[in-house]
């Protein structure tokens, strides 16, 4: 008994000694022996050259997602889309009617406004990997660096042009910082296409940049710049720099201004088609087929983007040309400027039946203004014509309420302390 | 030494060394001698059946006393006797009349102790002398309270309540199940124990359910853990998909099969489970074959080699409240919806002694339709549980079933049912206002199937290993296990659902493999006499895999195919996901005179994590007790006075991904300069490298007195304070990170829990016994960092985090003052004017609750019981009258509306589309009577301040449970000769649940609590968006003992 009694306190203390050092040590090994995630990767991992295409369609992706409905909401915003009541389908929430009579609640742009941030921080997530990828081709790093700050900029260019922090006052935010006014947002944006020249690869890529800056000079009425580089952008039969949309993330157009009628064009559009029947190689309309009975006057949807695939069209040569032709006529070039037009018109699609788009002889402000509404149709642009020429179309109630952007949403307010409170 | 490829290997490797150290025993032969008596009720000495009678040598008792708790098992198991010259444990089970008698005991002085179920223990020291006959009487005591039942206190650790140094909550369920019919063990714990409260999500079959414990310790609260048999099963509810009503994890356990519910309520208790027993543990122990409910009810033979008990119910459910009028002006339309829905149950055991194994076995059948149609459960289970002694201080305890269930999941239209629902679909048809909810025919809803399927197995092996050559040492190891594979099924044909006309199919399969280990070694030594020194050490590890395939499809040509494939649009989704969370403990206890009691825990975590760096933590843990009533300060009659506190840590680690950037891939786009993708790389987690896990500490103070073994309370005071707490903040989205982890929430959280009960009747023919708890739970957010306040739950009426408040608290903006037009009439466009800062309203979890219950036997074999339990201090938002006066079904509204001349076609038509209700004076604009009317009226505008207008306080006192009882096999037994040898038990019962309701909500149910017991980030919701009433359940049972 005795042997016991010294026995066990010594076998005790080499037991716990032992269990405890096998077990810490054991416990961390066995927690992380959990089979992979089969839907996670790991941040580090995409520290490859081999994975540039998923980094660039994190980018592309969620600009694609942002720009599917916030040029809808634009449209209707602006003049070139409405919401006519006994024809928009669906409309469970008033969102479009909202945007229609151009008071949106700030709510209703939540889901933009984060689309936009995500791309701005995937794009700034790829400038910042590069030093950490081990490049086989420099061509592979320049490649890296342009698609960062090209879409960068793109961003900063879309805070300056389309969002707002009050119904008059353009702009954005970069990283939970201040407002940034559309101004100096786009001196930023052209800061970083410049870095994207830097490192653009071919002359596509240097005429798209220059296309883009071509509209920031032109939207902040910079116009000499502007023609500088809308000399140096897209050519005719440079293929749109569009987003693609793949069946399971939709083009909502197709959707909600198509299949639904939530929106549908200002009846002016197939006006223009009846003037000149040719129109409609451009302004792709089709007649409406809401089913109640009462109704008797036909009305047209858009049929541009005719399927959930529909690629949307960011930049154009076309939108270059026209820029071209509207400094040059506002530097009194006209006959220039007729040449550019008239490229435009050339190269409408010609429709089945009807003859080709007529050319035009003269050209003017207000036949260029015109020739872009219906060059842009449905792409989200008008806006900015409404915003550059001052031509606005809500009735005098909302005239000096009504948003001329979208509003910077009520998630960016809440979670922001450097904005002001809503 | 380890395996490296098997890392818990080395644990099991560890766990074998401890197995193996065992020793040789000395041989030699004694004298012996014989023990025998009677053990019997002190107050009407009838004999106690069952009651074990255990010799334990008295050099060694102290120091075994833990060990003996810990192994309970072996109180009736065969006692295992060696050759050892020297006394050595023995023991007896009490047979008819109470008399035992135990044989061969070697010479000695030995302590002796008494145990029966429902009785104080009796402790008392004996000489066995050679070749010698000691005749025992024995009298026992009523133990009202089960002060001297035997407790889990901690992990591996188990006393007796009267000496515990926490507040541990235990019901025994089988003496409970004996009056009242339960469907599964969290309809058994409401109102049972002090500081749990129980929520049900829905009142539909297989409803999942919220247990809250004390003030849900974390900033964003959580659910306690189960155990079963040890296996630990997760708490939350099975996945809902689109309109189901949750699932609950407990609808598989047959609420026959279980013997004891035992609730560590906090880190105080449960600190040594790691960060698991945050919010508590539920430990939930099967019948096992030694204990069965005949064994303690029966008269005839207790040892006797098998018991058969067989019980059959039959009965109904049935609604417990019905609309009024003044819910919904369509409350006859949605009254017929209901049913009276039959269900009907089949359960047999079987328990016994084979050789040196005893066992359990059941089989159990239940049907249970729902109130409301197509909503019901057809469950089937099988368990075996088996205690083997294997060896010479070696058990084995084997739990395993077997169960599959089949529930069609009800669709009650609550909060994430858009638009479907019975309910909801009986909303007046009004063209124009009912547009918005795409409302179907009944017919329509009736074609959709909801069916949740699910084969499951639970089971643990448990190997107990008391060395006999070591007095005081004890080693032991678990493996339980839980697997499981449910299909859950959605299918509207075409026509059935307004936004997929031509139909949908989603068909979601899941598996789920989890596994545990529980190793420990316990040595128990008395140092000096009287003072004996417990130590604890142990390893616990859990493994949980899930795997989820989810395909679905719609617009189907015909209805007569509804696969996946056939449809259009198929899509497929698969998750998988695995972590494990592991950790060591060690725990010392000294035990001083059975007076003093103080013990030291520790114990360090860790969990899986993506990223290099295991998140670990240390959680310590310090208790004491002291029992007055054995200092010799109190008089005699306070047979039990014991003080305790507690101290304890525990918490949350970060999950999976919480401490690094994680990506993913989902459908996307591409665009023309970085070219066509359909898969988009999304940022799944923005990760937070410097995240440190959650810690909550808790002390509790607490008292524990009885008077005379008759009446006596508890109270427990507790205090719980978390701090940097893991939440994800939303940054602002032009940063574009999305939820960031961060540690800057802290929240403070107190209460009481109390109960008082006592012995009021108590004679041979007639018992009253009375109980009643009142608990207080509240908390206040202390901080969450820059956050002005956190969404908390489901977006339509989002309930807030939001520092110096509680937890979860509502708010809105409130409307100040109606607007009215220059003509005098209410302003409907405009609307009442809102004010600019959102006010703080209600909480969704009630202050208070508690109940009463009372158990009454009389004329010897009648028992009634009733229990009563209540809620205060709770907010609802009646969601479901916002619903009615948008679609013009609230009578108050419409006649307010028509008092306003807002109604259709009068001078102030608002377009509505609302008819003039007939009887209703019309007030002239401008007047006094008209202003007062819009501010009421302002208060119902279904459009602003939802919350604002449709909170209201949802306090309620509930008649839950009411049961009576008739054992008539005695007085068959005087009119049959031999059925009293033959049948040990004869009884039949009624038993009702949910039997009435009283509120001050004007709604049809308080108790909802949607979506009931999903993780806790979500758990705070209390809207009532059509809920389904409780059910009143009605059924009749016959219990059959042989």
């Amino acid at each position: 008994m005795l042997q016991r009694l010294h026995f066990f306190p010594i076998a005790l203390k080499a037991l716990c000694g032992f269990f405890f050092v096998l077990t810490a040590w054991s416990c961390q090994d066995f927690v992380q022996g959990v089979s992979k995630p089969i839907n996670t990767i790991n941040d580090a991992d995409l520290n490859s050259e081999a994975q540039l295409p998923v980094l660039f369609s994190g980018i592309s992706g969620y600009f694609g997602q942002y720009w599917r409905f916030a040029s809808m909401y634009l449209s209707t915003l602006s003049d070139e889309f409405t919401t006519v009541q006994g024809i928009s389908q669906n409309t469970v929430f008033p969102i479009f009617q909202e945007f229609d009579k151009g008071t949106p609640l700030l709510e209703r742009t939540n889901r933009e406004w984060g689309r936009l941030g995500a791309a701005r921080f995937h794009a700034q997530d790829i400038i910042d990997r590069v030093p950490n990828i081990v490049f086989s081709q420099d061509s592979n790093r320049r490649k890296c660096l342009f698609v960062g700050y090209f879409y960068l900029a793109l961003v900063q260019h879309h805070y300056a042009a389309f969002w707002g922090i009050s119904p008059r006052k353009g702009g954005g935010v970069l990283l939970g910082g201040p407002f940034i006014p559309s101004p100096q947002m786009h001196d930023t944006a052209v800061m970083n296409f410049t870095r994207a020249l830097e490192y653009a690869r071919t002359d596509y890529e240097r005429r798209l940049v220059n296309s883009f800056l071509a509209r920031i000079h032109l939207l902040e009425g910079r116009y000499n710049e502007c023609l500088s580089a809308a000399q140096l952008g897209l050519r005719e039969g440079d293929t749109p720099m569009s987003l693609l949309y793949p069946s399971q993330s939709q083009n909502i157009w197709y959707d909600n201004a198509g299949v639904n009628h939530q929106i549908i064009p200002a009846a002016r559009f197939r006006a223009y088609i009846d003037v000149e029947s040719a129109e409609a190689g451009r302004i792709l309309l089709t007649v409406g087929t809401n089913p109640l009975p009462s109704r008797t006057t036909p009305y047209y949807v858009q049929a541009k983007y005719d399927a959930d695939t529909s690629p949307i069209d960011l930049m154009t040569w076309q939108e270059n040309a026209l820029m071209i032709a509207e400094i040059l006529v506002r530097n009194n070039n006209f006959t220039a400027a007729l040449v550019e037009v008239n490229r435009v018109r050339a190269a409408v699609p010609r429709v089945a039946g009807v003859s080709a788009l007529a050319l035009r002889s003269t050209t003017s402000l207000d036949s260029i203004r015109l020739e872009r509404q219906k060059q842009l149709f449905a792409t989200g642009l008008r806006i900015l014509d409404q915003r550059r020429f001052n031509d606005w179309h809500f009735p005098p109630a909302q005239a000096s309420t009504a948003w001329y952007y979208l509003p910077i949403a009520e998630n960016e307010r809440t979670a922001n302390p450097n904005l002001p409170p809503n | 030494m380890s395996c490296p490829k098997y890392p818990a290997c080395t644990m099991l490797f560890t766990s074998l060394i401890l197995l193996l150290f065992a020793g040789a025993s000395g041989v030699g032969y004694a004298k012996t001698g014989t023990v025998q008596g009677r053990v019997s009720d002190k107050q009407t000495r009838e004999g106690l059946i069952g009651a074990s009678v255990i010799l334990s040598p008295r050099q060694s008792a102290r120091a075994n006393e833990y060990v003996y708790a810990f192994e309970d098992v072996r109180l009736t198991m065969p006692v295992l006797t060696g050759d050892d010259s020297q006394a050595q444990r023995t023991g007896a089970i009490a047979l008819k009349d109470g008399v035992f008698e135990i044989k061969n005991v070697r010479t000695g002085d030995y302590v002796l102790t008494v145990r029966s179920i429902g009785y104080k223990n009796v402790i008392q020291s004996v000489t066995v002398s050679a070749d010698q006959t000691l005749t025992l009487e024995i009298a026992m005591v009523q133990d009202i309270q089960g002060m001297d039942a035997v407790v889990v206190t901690g992990v591996a650790s188990r006393r007796q309540k009267s000496v515990a140094e926490t507040a541990i909550g235990r019901i025994e369920a089988v003496a409970i199940a004996e009056n009242v019919k339960f469907s599964d063990p969290a309809q058994m714990l409401i109102g049972k124990i002090p500081g749990v409260s129980i929520s049900p999500s829905s009142g539909a079959v297989g409803a999942g359910v919220r247990i809250s414990v004390r003030s849900n310790a974390g900033l964003l609260g959580g659910q306690p853990v189960i155990f079963i048999d040890g296996t630990r099963l997760l708490s939350v509810d099975y996945y809902k998909v689109f309109d189901f009503d949750e699932i609950s994890p407990l609808i598989n356990i047959a609420a026959d099969d279980v013997e004891t519910i035992e609730v560590l309520k906090g880190p105080s208790s449960s600190c040594l489970y790691g960060t698991a027993g945050q919010n508590g543990i539920i430990l939930i122990t099967t019948k096992r074959g030694r204990k069965s409910s005949s064994l303690q009810t029966a008269s005839g033979d207790a040892a006797s080699e098998l018991n058969v008990h067989y019980q059959y119910s039959t009965g109904w459910q049935e609604p417990s409240r019905l609309y009024t009028e003044d819910m919904a002006l369509s409350f006859e339309s949605v009254n017929r919806i209901f049913r009276r829905a039959p269900l009907q149950q089949h359960y047999l055991h079987l328990d016994g002694r084979l050789g040196a194994m005893n066992y359990y076995a059941s089989l159990d059948y239940r049907s249970e339709q729902g109130i409301l149609p197509k909503n019901g459960m057809e469950r089937i289970s099988g368990r075996i549980n088996l205690d083997i002694a294997a060896a010479k201080g070696l058990t084995a305890k084997i739990s395993s079933s077997i169960i599959y269930n089949n529930t069609d999941a009800a669709f009650t239209s609550d909060n994430s049912g858009l638009f479907y629902g019975w309910l909801r679909n009986t909303l007046p048809i009004n063209p124009t206002l009912n547009k918005r909810f795409f409302l179907v025919d009944s017919s329509a809803i009736a074609a959709i199937d909801n069916r949740f399927t699910i084969d499951q197995f639970i089971g643990s092996v448990e190997l107990l290993y008391t060395p006999l050559f070591l007095d005081g040492l004890r080693l032991r190891a678990l493996v339980g296990t839980e697997s499981n594979r449910s299909r859950f099924l959605t299918y509207a044909p075409p026509n059935s659902d307004p936004l997929a006309p031509g139909g949908s199919r989603s068909v979601r399969n899941s598996y789920a493999r989890r596994f545990n280990l529980d190793l420990s070694a316990a040595y128990s030594h008395e140092i000096v006499e009287g003072l004996t020194f417990n130590a604890l050490i142990g390893a616990q590890a859990f493994d949980n895999s899930l795997g989820v395939d989810i395909a679905s499809s719609g617009s189907f040509l015909t209805p007569l195919v509804s696969a996946v494939q056939s449809g259009s649009g198929v899509t497929a989704t698969e998750y998988a996901s695995n972590f494990r969370e592991a950790g060591i403990f060690g725990r010392a206890e000294i035990n001083f005179l059975q007076t003093y009691f103080l013990s030291f825990g520790i114990r360090n975590d860790f969990a899986s994590t993506i990223g290099p760096k295991v998140p670990s933590i240390l959680y310590p843990q310090v208790s004491g007790a002291m029992r007055l009533d054995k200092t010799g300060l109190l008089p005699n009659a306070i047979n039990l006075m014991k003080v305790r506190a507690a101290y304890a840590e525990s918490g949350r680690l970060p999950t999976l991904s919480q401490s690094s950037r994680t990506w993913t891939l989902y459908y996307g786009g591409g665009s023309s300069l970085t070219g066509a993708v359909i898969n988009q790389l999304y940022l799944d987690n923005a990760g937070n490298s410097t995240i440190r896990p959650e810690r909550v500490q808790e002390l509790e103070v607490g008292v524990e007195v009885e008077v005379n073994n008759v009446i006596g309370g508890e109270f427990t005071y507790f205090i719980q304070n978390s701090r940097d707490a893991i939440i994800d903040v939303s940054t602002p989205p032009s940063v574009g990170l999305g939820n960031v982890p961060q540690n800057i929430g802290g929240i403070n959280g107190w209460g009481f829990e109390s109960q008082v009960y006592g012995k009021i009747i108590s004679t041979t023919d007639y018992d009253l016994q009375l109980s009643a708890i009142v608990n207080y739970a509240d908390n206040k957010v202390l901080n969450i960092g820059k956050n002005e306040f956190i969404p908390f739950g489901k977006p339509i009426t989002t309930n807030y985090i939001l520092p110096g408040f509680r937890r979860g608290v509502f708010m809105d903006f409130m409307p100040l003052r109606p607007n009215f037009l220059q003509n005098g009439y209410y302003d409907w466009q405009k609307g009442p004017a809102l004010d600019t800062v959102r006010t703080v309203l209600g909480s969704t979890v009630p202050l208070f609750n508690g109940s009463l219950s009372a158990t009454f036997r009389f004329l010897h074999n009648f028992t009634l019981y009733v229990m009563a339990d209540c809620g205060l201090g709770k907010s609802m938002v009646n969601l479901t009258r916002q619903e009615n006066t948008l679609v013009g079904n609230d009578k108050r509204f419409n006649q307010l509306l028509t008092a306003l001349g807002l109604a259709k076609g009068q001078a102030a038509d608002v377009g509505l589309e609302i008819p003039a209700m007939s009887g209703v004076t019309i007030l002239p604009n401008n007047s006094p009577q008209y202003r007062t009317a819009a501010e009421e009226f302002m208060r119902l505008d279904p459009r602003y301040g939802i919350v604002a207008n449709y909170l209201e306080r949802a306090d309620w006192v509930r008649l839950r449970e009411v049961a009576l009882r008739w054992n008539i096999r005695p007085a068959l037994a005087a009119l049959f000769a031999g059925l009293d040898s033959a049948v040990r038990e004869l009884a039949i019962g009624i038993s009702l649940r949910n039997v009435a309701l009283w509120t001050n909500y004007s709604g049809i149910d308080t108790e909802y609590n949607s979506p009931g017991n999903v993780p806790s980030e979500a758990q705070a919701q209390s809207t009532d968006r059509w809920v389904l009433v409780q059910p009143r359940v009605i059924q009749f049972t016959l219990n059959i003992g042989l």
